[in-house]
């Protein structure tokens, strides 16, 4: 660990003349930061105190007077401001024109200094109780480690900051003062003076998404099916079904309440006003209603693109995009509402697929891909999705197609392929079928033509090894 | 006709005969690990004479069938094991194919698979106690992928090294690896 204070030593060659000693601005967060992050702790053990009350107990807690509980929490806001303040005192940082630096912690004092071209992505976070008060945080990702957060900034200050960053980020040798007059800070949505629109997702859209869903229908089923089963046995067994039916509805019913709240928190809160745009900087998305996000995704992190589609939007010529993006491990297909999300598209009509693909790889011709079935032959494997399952190349990109319940497009770039593979199960030899999978960094993702023909399984293993090798992603990038 | 499986170039190569003596021997030692104490437990369980297994139906009552059936299970299990391990040491196989490395194995579920040398980020030598005593070593080759799996078990030590150098040589002239 260098010291942040020793002499600063610059790489390469040296300047010409002596460096003229600048002052260094260190900034702090914004001083409503100890308020703010003791907020959240406050309502926690309000929350937890007035439901112990709540629930008689008889446990003595119930005779307490009310003042006590008051105190309990008075003391505990006390505590989280002090130490919210002691943190965001200690807490500082420097971006300027030679270096990123983070300096936080009273006890143990850390410092830590991102070189600006591994900057993975820096993202601006709007929980409520901040936004409420015109703050930010930002975040940002470099290396395998989790990401520095520095929170909370003013809005404009943080947009301005996320907008330099990813400049320098991109080798541009922008000055602090010149990534300024780019940045604005609308309050609802993220799009920046030179920024174009890509697709944005109306809420009703989202609605109509997350209401015909497998995920909702299987939330209903799961409550329905063991309270109903319960209720029968119930009728059966004592025939007083009529005095049951409400015990068994509000059983059922509170969670029930709950768990569809969060499903739709979820799906249409967090997703609201969902945003594509392009950037200098790369694709920017944001989202949310009340928690506002804004992430920008570096286009050359992108390892490779899935468009789903469930079987209930198939009626609906609707899809979902998402992506697999080099460094970001811990963001799964989540779409919670904190964490980044890998979400390209998290519902759209065919033609905002189409535009959504052409921002992030303008020279994808994903129409102009002839697609080669399997043998007729795995129709017994594949009784459902045999119409389906199928896999084409071009020169840049590989795609395949697979799946029954959720329609699969996957779409990997020859120049990100990491290896490639091919399986034979006992029942595949028997067919003369085989399946062929394009390994990628993405964990989550296998991308696989499955039950093709072993002599064009084989031709296409050793030809994709090749182009894995040729191909460049310069023509995809335009 | 040339099958999936059938060499990229003009031939495999082969890995260490010696190799069915850890997969022998590595059975025996999962037996001894795994089987050998369930076997005991679950006999100690079902003990015919000192429980009482009156309530139990009557197969159960049939004592030592199914008293000693993990048992039975795991010899059977040991035997199918060491008879497989010949031809599953055979099935292992790899060849350098112009600037890829193609290995394949597997017996029922057969796999290929190809590793371009310019995706390669380590390679990797390990050797257990039982590759030690032989002499033999395993050659892992790691990309930027968890699924990429590739590896060669069972090679002489001396060869192991020498692919290992050999492949990040050549790695490190071809490509960048994401």
């Amino acid at each position: 660990m260098t010291s942040p204070y020793g002499p600063q030593q610059q790489p390469g060659p040296p300047p010409l003349e002596p460096r003229p000693a600048v002052t260094k601005v260190e900034e702090r967060a914004h001083p409503l930061t100890p308020l703010v992050r003791g907020w959240v702790a406050v309502v926690t053990i309000a929350w937890a105190l007035l439901q112990e009350r709540l629930q008689n107990r008889h446990d003595g807690t119930d005779r307490l007077p009310w003042w006590v509980f008051v105190a309990v929490i008075g003391g505990v806001a006390a505590l989280g401001l002090v130490a919210g303040f002691i943190s965001w005192r200690f807490t500082k940082f420097i971006a300027d024109e030679t270096e990123l630096r983070v300096e936080s912690g009273w006890i143990s004092r850390q410092s830590r200094r991102i070189s600006y071209t591994r900057l993975q992505s820096v993202d601006v976070m709007q929980p409520l109780a901040p936004r409420l008060l015109g703050l930010a945080e930002v975040r940002i990702d470099a290396g395998a480690h989790d990401s520095t957060k520095l929170r909370y900034l003013s809005r404009r200050r943080a947009y301005e900051l996320r907008d330099f960053l990813m400049l320098r980020a991109h080798g541009a040798q922008v000055s602090v003062d010149a990534a300024k007059v780019q940045t604005s800070d609308p309050l609802f949505i993220d799009v920046g003076r030179t920024d174009k629109v890509v697709v944005t997702v109306s809420p009703h859209e989202l609605l109509l998404g997350a209401l015909v869903s497998h995920d909702l229908l299987s939330l209903l089923l799961g409550f329905a099916v063991p309270i109903g089963v319960a209720w029968a046995v119930t009728a059966y067994a004592g025939g007083r079904a009529a005095e049951a039916l409400p015990v068994f509805a509000l059983a059922g019913g509170v969670p029930l309440v709950i768990s569809i709240g969060q499903y739709f928190a979820r799906r249409v809160m967090a997703q609201f006003n969902f945003t594509l745009a392009e950037t200098q900087a790369g694709l920017r998305i944001t989202r949310g209603l009340t928690n506002l996000t804004s992430q920008t995704v570096p286009v050359r992190r992108i390892q490779s693109i899935r468009i789903n589609q469930p079987l209930f939007w198939r009626p609906l010529g609707r899809y979902r995009v998402d992506l697999e993006v080099l460094g970001l491990g811990e963001a799964t297909h989540n779409e919670s509402t904190s964490k980044v999300s890998t979400l390209l598209l998290p519902i759209g009509s065919k033609a905002q697929v189409d535009a959504a693909l052409s921002a992030v790889w303008p020279g994808l011709r994903l129409d102009a891909i002839g697609y080669v079935q399997s043998p007729r032959r795995a129709k017994v494997l594949d009784p459902l999705s045999y119409s389906w399952n199928a896999h084409g190349l071009d020169d840049d990109v590989v795609v395949t197609r697979r799946g029954w319940l959720n329609r699969l497009t996957s779409i990997v770039p020859h120049a990100r392929l990491q290896s490639v593979a091919a399986h034979q199960g006992p029942l595949e030899r028997l067919l003369g079928l085989a399946n062929v999978t394009f390994h990628t960094t993405g964990l989550l993702h296998t991308h696989a033509a499955i039950h093709i023909d072993v002599d064009r399984a084989r031709t296409l293993v050793y030809a994709e090894a090749d182009r894995a090798m040729t191909s460049r992603d310069a023509e995809l990038l335009g | 006709m040339a099958s999936l499986f059938s060499p990229p170039a003009d031939r495999w190569i082969r890995i260490s005969p010696k190799y069915v003596v850890v997969r022998v021997l590595g059975a025996a030692i999962a037996n001894l690990l795994f089987w050998v104490p369930v076997s005991l437990a679950w006999a100690w369980v079902f003990d015919p004479h000192g429980g009482d297994l009156s309530g139990f139906p009557a197969l159960v009552r049939y004592g030592s069938l199914v008293q000693w059936l993990p048992a039975y299970v795991g010899a059977v299990w040991f035997v199918w094991r060491v008879y497989r391990a010949g031809r599953y040491a055979r099935s292992w196989r790899y060849a350098e194919r112009g600037e890829d490395l193609c290995i394949t194995r597997g017996l029922w579920y057969k796999t290929l698979t190809v590793v371009p040398y310019g995706r390669l980020q380590i390679a990797k030598v390990d050797a257990g106690p039982l590759d030690r005593l032989l002499g033999l070593a395993t050659v892992t080759l790691v990309t930027a992928s968890a699924h990429s799996n590739a590896s060669i078990p069972g090679l002489p030590a001396a060869e192991a090294e020498r692919l290992r150098d050999r492949l990040i040589e050549v790695g490190d002239t071809l490509g960048s690896g994401l």
